[in-house]
């Protein structure tokens, strides 16, 4: 059957001519007959696919790094540095502003509103698992000369010309600190609240941290909003583009917005519970409470 | 599109699970997009989080039963069934929330185990401030030591110098000396041989004779001239009546010789 046209106007011809839904012509979606699970020995009878007998086999090789009994070489050898407390260290998985835009392109990231890390998990832009010591999102400059979207975004760690890229568009961006209980709920929220535990206060960054987040060139959530204005006007100077008035424009009310230091989702606060049935929160009203969750 | 789709073939309507949004502000496509297709409407894919099963097994324990496992007396549990069903579950919110003793705790930890930011920065100030000394300390330290370093790199040089010189005087006191043992004897001596040996004994024997003679010689040379000088003084006081200091001692300076 010729089409009349070409792409989606041949695409929408064929489809007005092609004839009506029906048993006849459809097939069962992809996925919807399910293979029946594999049996033991199912596709290969004799040696499964493991080899002949021994450790291959029986699934009992020895560990990486064994050396059949003598010292392993890792262990001889105690001189390499690079890894020391490798397990330990945090981990900030890069979200770069090409994939950002792609994002932001593909209606999955809503600009109209304050981006954060709930945002970006919720529609699978970055995956963090806090249990494999990842502390959020570095966001990193790569596609910042094609990176046109305004938004306002807080990350845990973006390097100086992505914070420039994102504010000549006319952007926010602030870097903010979440310990790993704060972003276990920030990636999951609604796990967190089947647990039927309040929300919990964001603990302050460890000591190593603090500099960075109390300074305003990296736009530290601690810093003073003062300094961070005069560092934004400095960052515009040295990379030579004109900063927009923030206060002249529609979304100045979005734009502004920032999370409390203590405040881990965006319009909930420390101590409230969230009734996941009914939509609604409850407070506490109990003043040692209160005291508590205070920021 | 999504609209035309739904509005020309109300049978696919279901296909368009589109939202209808304003332009995406700063979308690199959207402005290309709505020019194409004549159209306010964009899509955007539905990216949401799976439904939480919340009815699918509303189960609230009867805490009087005995068969009722202990684990689903807890308060843990009491708390999970609040989160997952909310006031459908019948309970009282108010134990979500921290006992006294919880709270209790969870205050002696935060005050036990976590600084202020101020106390932080504190901190921070006096490592920087103690960084700072030491970089400064460093610095004083490599200034100074470089000052001195021509004169060190001056006085290697003297070294290396010098210990160039001794080696050559003592090749050719060496060279000499086999010179001398050939004219006294005759024939090439190998330096080890105890002949040779016992000729540079000698040798060196009547050098620190003749040494120790010219020593002597120049001494009484000096005594002379000594003498010489006060007789001359003593006959100018004679002529000229003058007084002269004689509390000179006759002994001569020494001297590097």
């Amino acid at each position: 059957m010729a089409a009349a046209g070409k792409g989606t106007r041949g695409a929408l011809n064929a489809l007005k001519n092609l004839p009506r839904v029906a048993l006849t012509n459809i097939k069962a979606m992809p996925g919807a007959l399910t293979k029946a699970p594999r049996r033991m020995g199912g596709k290969k009878k004799r040696k499964c696919g493991r080899g002949h007998k021994g450790q291959g086999q029986r699934g009992t090789r020895p560990r990486l790094g064994f050396e059949g009994g003598n010292t392993p070489f890792y262990l001889k050898i105690p001189k390499y540095g690079y890894y020391d407390d490798h397990s330990r260290r945090r981990q900030y998985p890069p979200l770069s502003l090409n994939r950002l835009q792609y994002l932001i392109d593909m209606g999955r990231v809503d600009t109209t509103e304050p981006i954060d890390l709930a945002s970006l998990t919720i529609s699978h832009a970055v995956k963090i698992n806090p249990k494999r010591q990842h502390y959020g999102i570095n966001l990193v400059e790569e596609g910042a000369d094609i990176f046109q979207a305004k938004i306002n975004i807080e990350v845990q760690y973006a390097s100086e010309l992505a914070i420039a890229t994102v504010e000549r568009n006319g952007g926010t961006i602030s870097t903010a600190y979440y310990d790993p209980m704060a972003l276990l709920i920030l990636c999951n929220p609604i796990g967190f609240f089947a647990k039927g535990i309040p929300i919990p206060k964001r603990m302050l960054p460890p000591e190593d941290l603090v500099e960075y987040y109390t300074n305003a060139e990296t736009r530290g959530y601690l810093a003073d909003p003062q300094e961070i204005q005069k560092a934004r006007l400095a960052l515009a100077e040295k990379y030579g583009y004109k900063l927009p008035d923030l206060s002249l424009e529609e979304q100045f009310k979005m734009m502004s917005i920032r999370k409390d230091p203590r405040q881990i989702l965006f319009g909930l606060g420390a101590g409230w519970l969230v009734d996941l049935n009914r939509k609604t929160v409850l407070k506490p009203t109990d003043p040692d409470l209160l005291e508590f969750y205070k920021s | 599109m999504a609209t035309s789709i739904a509005r020309e073939f109300p049978r696919l309507a279901f296909l368009c699970h589109f939202r209808n949004v304003g332009p995406c502000l700063g979308s690199s496509t959207a402005s290309e997009y709505c020019r194409t297709q004549y159209d306010s409407c964009m899509q955007v894919a539905r990216y949401r989080a799976p439904p939480f099963p919340l009815d699918r097994s509303r189960y609230i324990p009867d805490k009087t039963d005995p068969k009722t496992p202990d684990f689903q007396k807890t308060l843990k549990f009491d708390r999970k069934l609040w989160g997952r069903h909310g006031e459908a579950s019948g309970l009282d919110p108010s134990m979500c929330w921290p006992t006294k003793a919880e709270l209790a705790d969870l205050q002696e930890e935060e005050r036990d185990w976590y600084l202020t930011l101020q106390e932080m920065q504190q901190n921070i100030a006096v490592k920087r401030a103690a960084q700072a000394e030491a970089k400064l300390a460093w610095e004083k330290r490599v200034a100074a030591n470089m000052a001195k370093m021509p004169k060190l790199i001056e006085q290697v040089h003297e070294e290396r110098r010098q210990k160039k010189e001794q080696l050559e005087e003592a090749k050719k006191r060496k060279e000499r000396l086999i010179g001398q043992a050939r004219e006294r004897l005759g024939y090439n001596v190998h330096p080890t041989s105890p002949k040779f040996v016992a000729m540079v004994e000698e040798i060196e024997k009547e050098e620190r004779k003749q040494k120790k003679k010219e020593k002597k010689a120049k001494q009484e040379a000096m005594k002379e001239a000594f003498r010489a000088a006060i007789a001359a003084a003593e006959a100018a006081k004679v002529q000229d009546g003058a007084d002269i200091n004689l509390d000179i001692p006759l002994k001569p300076h020494k001297t590097d010789q």
